[in-house]
């Protein structure tokens, strides 16, 4: 029988990290293969697009928590808008008042970090772009995904709210 | 891409690893192709529903990893029959634009 050939522990780290769990045992099996050649580097190096592609596809794989997660992201922003329209547009400040005791979440990045958050965890499962045959391929794909594309609209809106509301706070335009 | 990897695994028959779909292939077009790159449209083909992988037994060669193995499904095959007979009418259709020209 023949030497049971030893994969370097980066080599095998980097495979764990981009497969997913159903590839993994026969991708690194083939490596194996090619180590017992002395070809292992070689073919890491050549298999380096396709493995961020097996790498972008496990990060991005569809889990039905993503709209709960990114709605919960975004709640910190939606108080944030729906707080500043009350005061402003009806004059109403209980809101506000209400929610001084967690005005921490109101910072900069509970604001951006959330609304990033969610459309990293969202727009994937609708929207794809993958390296094939030399081509960047993007593919939209909406159905059953309105849950993710609802969230990403939503962030995409209060991101839109809240930097109009900056811009008009901190940019006003004085004419002499 | 797809098309050559099914007609790949419809002649290798019950030997359809991912490595030996891959050596084919390269024997075949002329080029190489990575491990990690023909697992890219294998994945997407099973996904389609027009292959099955299956697990076989481990092997030493492999550091007791087993191989995947694949096969063609019922839509796998009309799929591989549509498509012959789609490019076989388009360059009957070649043929004949070449000959009035």
């Amino acid at each position: 029988m023949r030497r049971r050939p030893e994969l370097p522990r980066i080599g095998l780290a980097i495979l764990k990290l981009c497969l997913e769990k159903d590839q993994e045992e026969a991708i690194t099996g083939d490596f194996s293969e090619a180590a017992a050649k002395g070809a292992f580097w070689a073919e890491m190096a050549r298999s380096s697009p396709a493995l961020l592609n097996h790498a972008f596809a496990k990060i991005t794989r569809r889990t039905p928590m993503r709209p709960v997660l990114g709605a919960a992201l975004l709640l910190p922003s939606t108080l944030l808008v729906v707080a500043g329209l009350a005061q402003g547009l009806l004059g109403v400040s209980a809101l506000n008042d209400v929610m001084e005791p967690v005005n921490f979440i109101f910072g900069p990045i509970p604001i951006a970090g959330g609304l990033l958050g969610a459309l990293i965890l969202n727009v994937p499962a609708f929207a794809t772009v993958r390296f094939e045959d030399g081509s960047l391929i993007a593919r939209l794909d909406l159905r059953n995904r309105l849950a993710n594309v609802t969230i990403s609209v939503a962030a995409f809106g209060l991101g839109a709210a809240i930097a109009a509301y900056a811009v008009n706070e901190n940019l006003q335009i004085h004419l002499r | 891409m797809e098309e050559f990897v099914l007609i790949a695994v419809a002649q290798l028959g019950r030997r359809a690893s991912g490595s030996a779909i891959r050596d084919l292939l390269e024997g075949q077009l002329g080029e190489r192709i990575s491990i990690g790159g023909i697992y890219v449209p294998l994945d997407r083909l099973v996904g389609k529903g027009l292959l099955d992988a299956t697990l076989a037994e481990p092997t030493a060669e492999r550091g007791g990893r087993r191989k995947k193995l694949y096969r063609l499904t019922s839509p796998g095959i009309a799929a591989l029959k549509n498509a012959r007979q789609v490019q076989a009418r388009m360059w009957k259709g070649l043929r004949l634009a070449r000959e009035t020209a």
